[in-house]
């Protein structure tokens, strides 16, 4: 009886500091916390986004790779092979795999690309403005704190055009891993897009 | 007695022979008729000229300057044989063993293999043999084909030459990079080669046209061109008048003379190309005119004064990240020639073209210019670049009313830039780049009410506009014998065609088996577009104003067509005996040329208009009703359907559609026969037979199939057939996208092995394989669009904030 007694006081003593430590975002400590280190330098990120679909997985990866004088970006882009007919002829190509890699580099000088090599790559963008994600308690249902090592903010996201910022997104069940410490290590998002893929995307940050 | 083994050693014996004599004439054709490439005394020079008559002008000069360099072009090297002369014509004055590649001046070893990235481009561009012979006559004259990079020489193609912006996203990439001394750029298929060689590209053109010109039917045509023709002849006469002959066009000329006995022209007497363009009595004299009061003309020219110094003005520039300005240039004692190559010490900090400095990113550079005929003597300017650390606007719009297309006019407002040395200026007002608030595309949209000024990555918003919706008008060109444009005859149109109507012309070039008119099974006429057996295609180029196009596609009578629309592949799914077409939009706001073709597989089509559409610029009288879906054409079990919306009330088509195939609806295999099984499409009737007992076949064999005549033929390989069936199923059944990619990968392949007899047996298979591959590609497009997305989703979260992502927004937006 004794022994149930001192557990229970040691829990009830461990979720006191947890809370009193801000690890469980209950006043939104956390949220603002992680709003601010988003607003930190950061030596730069890489990321990388999965999509899977039709039992497909096509994984799309940017990583970066600062110098004194300038920015080498390298990418690897996958796409799934189409199966097309030779000109003129009557005959199809048949790819030699069904998932083409494409990769390259390139060097950025103050946002300019001064120098580039590899693969081309097709992804069609519109229009892109800068948005940025925003951590406020009423985006969120299921939000938890908690170490492991290091310490990790986790949450179900109930508004995703708010928290993204961007208001033509159309993902749905999104779920939200921030692994951080002094700054932000690294955030991974989880959705499922309007046509029913699957995309997970790894922010890493330095 | 010829035994066979005599036989054999008479062919050894022959053979020998036939590589001597192939050495030998190797050798001959290479070298002769002299091997000498010293450059020619003045003797040499002034006697090829001699007996032409420099008195005349225009296309009588012309025609004698064309006598003369045809009558002493004595050898024409082979297309092979070019390596040999490459080898001498292009060296590398500072380096042995190295050429030059034109275009660039990079310099690269050569081997004489034009299969390590250096390869044969004619300048003037043969389009696959079309514009003349690919390898011999113009396609293998030394003066004409010049060493390039064969990646260069891929992307350049058939474009035509002329002037388009120096941004980063139009460099042309050499050896795979897009950073080496004289950079080349491309946009809207036209081609501007790098400084130094714009000057050396006209002279080779002008001597193309002189020499090959009236046996090929090759002219300069005002605005681009495609096949015999080449670009503006304004652009090259400039660049012509801007870059005198070098130093390294002059030793060429000399090289080729050597082996081949005639000369370019218009390196030894530049002022020739005055004398003939300036004076030939085409609308383009003006132009030409202005061309050389502007930049000088050759015939002027006082016997060469030898450069002692050049200056160039002003000597130091301070200047604001993304402005620009230009460097005049000195050249001593007077009449020296001012011809010079600049070149920046960091380009990153400012880029220099012909003079014209362009300010990039905060730094200092040196700006050299250096003379073309003397190297040793250059002139230079220290440029300092400075960034704009903030701006503010002030003022009020002038202009707060617009229709959606219009673009912002910032007239009343004020724009005062801080730079990074706290230093302050009023900017112009098309400094920033203006966007509409709401799509923050560059011209406003129905609603929008604010507009922001982006200066890199610095943006205001301005309030307070308002942008009303914008109403269109179109034009429409009918085909046939019943329709605007008169055609009665059926015959081919041949490569270029001009309708008109009103104020606007549409010109078919580059056209392609195309026939005017051919009659439907309704009666009605219009264009048909392919053969049997060939395809059909043609380019046009819309005016600015016209915003999209439709072009309304029929199949030929009922046969299923491919086409594609600027590389866009549709299947057309009416047949132009139902009377319907259908309508393909192409959105013409920035790309304004289209290229239509008919895709093998269905070669021939039916086009009965093309409609422009024209932003309008009033107030619409109403807003679009939609009507709901309606249906052009039902989709059955293996042709796609149609179907749009269109306004209730002006009958405006507001959006259009096809309809998916809905696929047989099969019910069990039964038997029909001793040893045959059948099985029948519930909604059309379409019957299936397969030899009993192969469970994965499903062949259709119409006419009863293969009874094991096969009268001549080839042996059939039934076992093969039935492999290739039950691949086809296996696709057919496959449920995830490997599975089905195998499986078609693996029908494919068993169906290559096939021979014609087999094929014609496995018709119907086949036919399902195609709409299997169909459906698979679709499926392939929509997984990669989602990937696509959610990556320039994934961009957009930081997009600016960090370098890797602010690349990635770039990079992604320049494609």
């Amino acid at each position: 009886m004794k022994k149930k007694i001192l557990v229970t006081i040691i829990i009830a003593i461990l979720a006191l500091t947890l809370t009193a430590c801000g690890l469980i975002p209950k006043d939104g400590d956390t949220y603002d916390e992680l709003n601010e280190m988003l607003k930190a330098d950061y030596q730069g990120v890489n990321f990388e986004v999965q999509t899977t679909m039709n039992g497909v997985t096509l994984v799309n990866k940017f990583k970066s790779t600062i110098g004194a004088n300038n920015t080498i970006v390298s990418y690897e882009i996958q796409e799934l092979a189409t199966i097309d007919q030779v000109c003129d002829a009557d005959i199809y190509v048949i790819p030699g795999s069904m998932i083409i890699n494409k990769t390259g580099t390139a060097v950025i000088k103050n946002g300019v690309i001064v120098e580039q090599n590899g693969d081309a790559v097709e992804i069609p963008v519109n229009s892109l403005e800068k948005i940025s994600l925003s951590f406020k308690q009423d985006y969120f249902q299921n939000g938890k704190g908690y170490s492991d090592g290091t310490l990790v903010f986790e949450g179900d996201v109930t508004n995703p055009k708010a928290f993204t910022g961007n208001q033509n997104f159309d993902g749905t069940d999104m779920h939200v891993t921030v692994r951080y410490d002094e700054k932000i290590e690294s955030i991974v998002i989880d959705y499922t897009s309007a046509n029913g893929a699957a995309v997970k995307v790894i922010y890493t940050f330095r | 007695m010829f035994t066979m083994k005599n036989m054999k050693k008479l062919g050894v014996v022959f053979l020998s022979i036939c590589v001597f004599v192939c050495a030998l004439g190797c050798w001959i054709g290479v070298f002769s008729p002299s091997t000498s490439t010293e450059i020619a005394d003045a003797a040499t020079y002034d006697s090829y000229y001699a007996n032409l008559n420099e008195n005349l002008t225009g296309t009588a000069f012309r025609a004698e300057l064309a006598s003369l360099i045809t009558s002493t072009h004595k050898y024409n090297p082979t297309y092979d044989g070019l390596r040999n002369i490459f080898d001498e014509s292009d060296a590398d004055p500072n380096k042995s063993g190295n050429i030059l590649w034109f275009y660039t001046g990079t310099s690269v070893s050569f081997s004489g293999s034009f299969n390590t990235g250096t390869n044969r481009e004619h300048v003037w561009p043969k389009n696959a043999g079309n514009a003349f012979p690919e390898e011999s006559e113009a396609g293998s004259d030394a003066h004409h084909l010049r060493p390039t990079n064969s990646s260069l020489n891929s992307t350049r193609s058939n474009n035509s030459f002329g002037e388009v912006p120096q941004t980063v996203g139009n460099i042309v990439k050499e050896n795979g990079s897009s950073s080496y001394d004289n950079l080349c750029y491309q946009a809207n298929d036209t081609f501007y080669p790098g400084e130094g060689y714009r000057g050396a590209t006209a002279r080779i053109l002008m001597y193309v046209q002189t020499r090959w010109g009236d046996k090929y039917n090759l002219s300069f045509v005002l605005g681009n061109g495609y096949n015999k023709t080449i670009g503006d002849i304004e652009d090259l006469f400039k660049w012509h008048l801007e870059e005198p002959p070098t130093a390294e066009e002059i030793a060429r000329n000399e090289a080729v003379y050597a082996v081949q006995g005639n000369r370019n022209p218009f390196i030894d007497h530049p002022e020739y190309a005055e004398m003939i363009y300036c004076h030939d009595g085409k609308s383009y004299n003006d132009e030409l005119q202005a061309c050389v009061e502007k930049y000088g003309s050759y015939l002027d020219d006082e016997p060469a004064v030898e450069i002692t110094s050049l200056s160039v003005s002003p000597t130091t520039e301070t200047l604001a990240v993304g402005a620009s300005t230009k460097l005049s240039v000195s050249a001593y004692p007077s009449g020296a020639s001012k011809a010079v190559t600049w070149t920046s010490s960091n380009p990153n900090v400012a880029s220099v073209n012909t003079g014209t400095i362009t300010a990039i990113s905060a730094g200092t550079t040196t700006i050299t210019a250096t003379s073309t005929t003397n190297t040793a003597i250059k002139a230079t300017a220290t440029i300092t670049v400075k960034a704009v650390s903030a701006i503010e606007i002030t003022g009020n719009p002038t202009n707060t009313t617009y229709t959606a297309g219009d673009k912002f006019n910032p007239a009343g407002l004020t724009i005062t830039a801080t730079y990074t040395d706290k230093s302050t200026e009023v900017l112009p007002t098309t400094s920033c780049q203006w966007l509409d608030g709401s799509t923050r595309g560059t011209t406003l949209s129905e609603g929008t009410t604010s507009v922001i000024c982006k200066y890199g990555s610095i943006e205001k918003t301005i309030d307070g506009i308002t942008v009303e919706k914008a109403t269109s008008t179109s034009v429409t060109f009918t085909f046939g014998n019943n329709g605007t444009e008169g055609h009665t005859d059926g015959s081919n149109l041949g490569s270029s065609k001009t309708y008109t109507e009103g104020n606007y012309t549409l010109v078919l070039t580059s056209a392609t088996n195309i026939f005017g008119p051919a009659t439907d099974a309704m009666g009605n006429s219009a264009l048909k577009i392919g053969t049997s057996s060939k395809t059909g295609s043609f380019t046009f180029t819309v005016p600015n104003d016209v915003t999209s196009v439709e072009i309304h596609v029929a199949q030929y009578k009922a046969n299923a067509t491919k086409i594609t629309i600027n590389s866009t592949a549709y299947t057309v799914s009416t047949a132009s005996n139902s009377g319907t077409y259908t309508a393909y939009k192409v959105d013409t706001t920035s790309t304004k040329t289209i290229t239509f073709a008919t895709a093998s597989g269905g070669m021939r089509c039916m086009i009965d208009k093309i409609v422009y559409v024209i932003a309008g610029s009033s107030t619409p009288s109403h807003t679009h009703t939609p009507s709901g879906w309606i249906i052009d054409t039902p989709a059955t079990c293996t042709t796609n359907g149609s179907r749009h919306i269109e306004c209730t009330e002006c009958k405006e088509v507001i959006d259009a559609e096809e309809i998916p195939y809905n696929g047989h609806s099969f019910g069990a295999w039964t038997a029909t026969g001793s040893d045959k099984e059948t099985r029948t499409c519930s909604v059309c009737g379409h019957a299936e037979t397969r030899d009993a007992g192969n469970q994965g076949g499903g062949t259709d064999t119409p006419g009863g199939g293969n009874q094991g005549g096969n009268e001549g033929g080839d042996e059939i390989d039934q076992e093969l057939i039935a492999s290739f069936n039950t691949a086809v199923d296996a696709a057919q059944s496959a449920t995830t996208m490997s599975e089905k990619f195998s499986a078609i990968k693996t029908a494919l392949s068993l169906y290559n092995q096939m021979n014609n007899d087999e094929k014609a047996l496995a018709t119907g298979a086949y036919a399902d394989l195609e709409d299997i591959i169909d459906s698979y590609n679709n499926t392939a497009t929509v997984v990669n669009n989602e990937s696509n997305k959610a990556t320039e989703n994934a961009i957009m979260l930081f997009a600016g904030t960090f370098s890797v992502l602010a690349f990635a927004a770039y990079f992604l937006l320049r494609r």
